[in-house]
């Protein structure tokens, strides 16, 4: 190992326990800030629990809101991070190594958080024991549980099976510096790895079959999750382009709050030698292509819904394009949350980080936009041809709503606290690799001279 | 109230006058009002129809108090439903026949007490009248039909190959962490170092 090449290795490692040697103030602040948040959440949780879903803004119409809007929103940005880390891994793309850290943590984070609307949304928890005690497999809710289970079961060993060797590593470079109990953590959870060619064979083994898994089961997961619409003969759900529409939505909203949370450490804990521009580059590639094909999903759904012109489904494209309480909200998700993101990656000038950070968020906001007006005016729709109930949302699902917003950033936050932000074995890996092509390189370069 | 010759001779003449052009032309007048109590007696039966389902033959006699059938009237159907309130619903009308019967066939599609209402809204003879019942369902048919076209086996074992398919997801993830919890330390201590 040359000199440059162990001075980038221990750059590396310094730089992936960075947050969890230097929270400053403004760590501790902000964790304050969304912690308090999460408190409110919590209160209003439990007065819901305490006067029952009397206190949404739910009624016998729309009896679906905002915490299924959650639901679908946040599992399916955890589902951006999964699999975009097991896509290139399985494509063996180089430039993933800095960012999958990141991607899976936020992958298993926004899935806790999500799969806990499921028991938010039906009111009273014990329902949720009885969906398991008398199952009806003919139902989708009950396959939704199993789904989401599965994938959050999934989610932990993919993001603990690339843990194993850098644990080890910055265990055995830090253990002074980390303290004693992360010190005894790291040497419980990296299991005695030493590198040796047969623990490193089992652990290819072990992430590859891991990768390869996890993506049918988050398609499963969505598909799913789009089946507790499409299977009910209700206007503008019972749609065949369903399944393949929610896995695309939620691959498009998870690749743009990748990004959000790969540029927020990457500038709060000055990774930018590690975390490239080419990297967020990659990614919003990544995220256009999957608003452009949701773009042509959306297009497809409202042209053979509306040519066909059945009464219902015209009224809920009325409702949604043509002036009602719903259509501002779709022509924002339609403009701010896929042209003009595509248009920001589109342009050379504007494929900067903070332009690209923005097309991100607004991407994020959007598409939960999106999902609110895919749940809500449907269900407007009377099956017995009445004006049926408004929907207008509490404070209290305000409030559980925000708090699950703010449990994102302050968990992934407490995350880097304890695990390394960095992929240190994979990016060493890549380095190597690096390493012995430039020697080749440069021989080849001096042959042709 | 004083009555003038002129106004006795005016209504004298304007009165039969009135009856003579009412009966042409079908105004309503004093003679024509309703003025006969009517009766109905509703029967409620649970049936099967020839498909297996549970039915309700809900059947009205119409009568004068006499006890005559009163045939050609419109008897309307109600079943009071909980929605948003107890509000009756309506199921729908027929006519009574020859002696006085009128009678519709409602499937239930869920169990316990139905109240059913019949209506005659009354007419130029008799008067309006309604009666009701009450019926314990013990069996509902479903409220969705899907069609018998030999999907049901394809159905049953679509859902066990999804079962078959989560359980093989579950076992291969435990394979890969016993493996990992295994191998790992396993190779420490016994492969090269």
């Amino acid at each position: 190992m040359d000199k440059e090449h162990a001075l980038l290795t221990e750059e590396i490692r310094k730089a992936s326990i960075r947050p969890i040697l230097g929270a400053g103030r403004g760590f501790y602040i902000l964790a304050t800030i969304l912690g308090l948040i999460v408190v409110a959440g919590g209160v209003a949780y439990v007065y819901q629990l305490m006067n029952g879903l009397t206190v949404t803004g739910l009624n016998d119409d729309v009896l679906w809101g905002f915490y299924l809007v959650d639901l679908v929103a946040i599992i399916g940005v955890g589902y951006g991070g999964a699999v975009v880390s097991a896509i290139l891994r399985l494509t063996n793309s180089s430039w993933r190594a800095p960012i999958t850290r990141l991607a899976e943590a936020m992958a298993l984070v926004t899935l806790v958080i999500g799969a806990m609307f499921a028991i938010i949304h039906v009111g009273s928890p014990d329902r949720l024991f009885w969906l398991l005690i008398s199952t009806n497999p003919n139902s989708p809710v009950l396959w939704d549980v199993l789904a989401i289970s599965t994938y959050l079961m999934a989610t932990v060993i993919f993001f603990y099976l690339p843990l194993i060797p850098d644990l080890a590593i910055l265990g055995d470079r830090f253990g002074a510096e980390i303290g004693p109990w992360r010190r005894k953590l790291y040497s419980w959870l990296s299991l005695g790895w030493q590198g040796l060619p047969k623990q490193q064979q089992l652990l290819n083994w072990a992430s590859n079959t891991m990768a390869i898994l996890i993506i049918p089961v988050a398609v499963a997961v969505h598909s799913v999750l789009s089946f507790a619409f499409a299977l009910t003969s209700r206007e503008g759900w019972h749609s065949t382009i369903y399944a393949p529409y929610f896995v695309v939505a939620a691959l498009f909203s998870g690749v743009a709050l990748v990004i959000l949370v790969v540029v927020a450490f990457r500038k709060v804990y000055h990774l930018e030698k590690q975390i490239g521009e080419k990297q967020i580059r990659y990614l919003s590639y990544l995220m256009i292509v999957l608003g452009a094909m949701y773009l042509y999903f959306t297009f497809s759904e409202f042209l053979t819904e509306g040519y066909v012109g059945t009464h219902g489904a015209v009224l809920t494209l009325e409702t949604l394009l043509l002036g009602s309480d719903y259509s501002p909200l779709f022509w924002f998700f339609a403009i701010a949350g896929l042209v003009v993101p595509i248009l920001i990656v589109a342009f050379p000038k504007t494929r900067t980080v903070r332009w690209i950070t923005l097309a991100a968020a607004l991407v994020v906001g959007a598409m939960w936009l999106k999902r609110f007006i895919i749940v809500v005016p449907p269900l407007r729709q009377g099956l017995f041809g009445a004006e049926t109930l408004p929907y207008n949302a509490s404070l209290v699902e305000a409030a559980i709503t925000l708090a699950a917003l703010a449990a994102i950033p302050l968990l992934l936050m407490l995350l880097s606290r304890i695990f390394p932000v960095l992929s240190v074995y994979e990016m060493e890996e890549v380095l190597e690799e690096e390493s012995e092509h430039k020697p080749r390189l440069q021989m080849k370069e001096e042959d042709g001279q | 109230m004083i009555y003038t010759r002129r106004t006795l001779v005016t209504l004298g003449v304007a009165m039969p006058l009135a009856l003579v052009l009412s009966a042409l032309l079908g105004w309503p007048t004093l003679a024509d009002s309703p003025s006969a109590a009517t009766e109905i007696v509703l029967t409620l039966e649970e049936h099967e129809n020839s498909e297996g389902e549970e039915i309700v033959l809900a059947s009205a006699r119409l009568t004068d108090t006499a006890g005559q059938p009163l045939a050609d009237r419109p008897l309307d159907f109600f079943l009071t439903v909980d929605f948003f309130g107890q509000l009756p619903v309506s199921l729908g009308t027929a006519v009574t026949n020859a002696i006085g019967e009128a009678a519709l066939e409602y499937q239930p599609h869920q169990a316990g007490a139905h109240d059913f209402t019949v209506q005659f809204h009354g007419d130029e003879h008799y008067l309006a009248s309604e009666a009701a019942r009450t019926i314990d369902i013990s069996e509902a048919g479903s409220a969705y039909h899907p069609e018998h076209i030999g999907l049901q086996a394809i159905g049953g074992w679509t859902l066990r190959g999804i079962g078959l398919a989560v359980l093989g997801l579950w076992m291969l993830m435990g394979l890969v962490v016993i493996r990992i919890l295994w191998g790992i330390p396993n190779a420490s201590s016994s492969g090269p170092r």
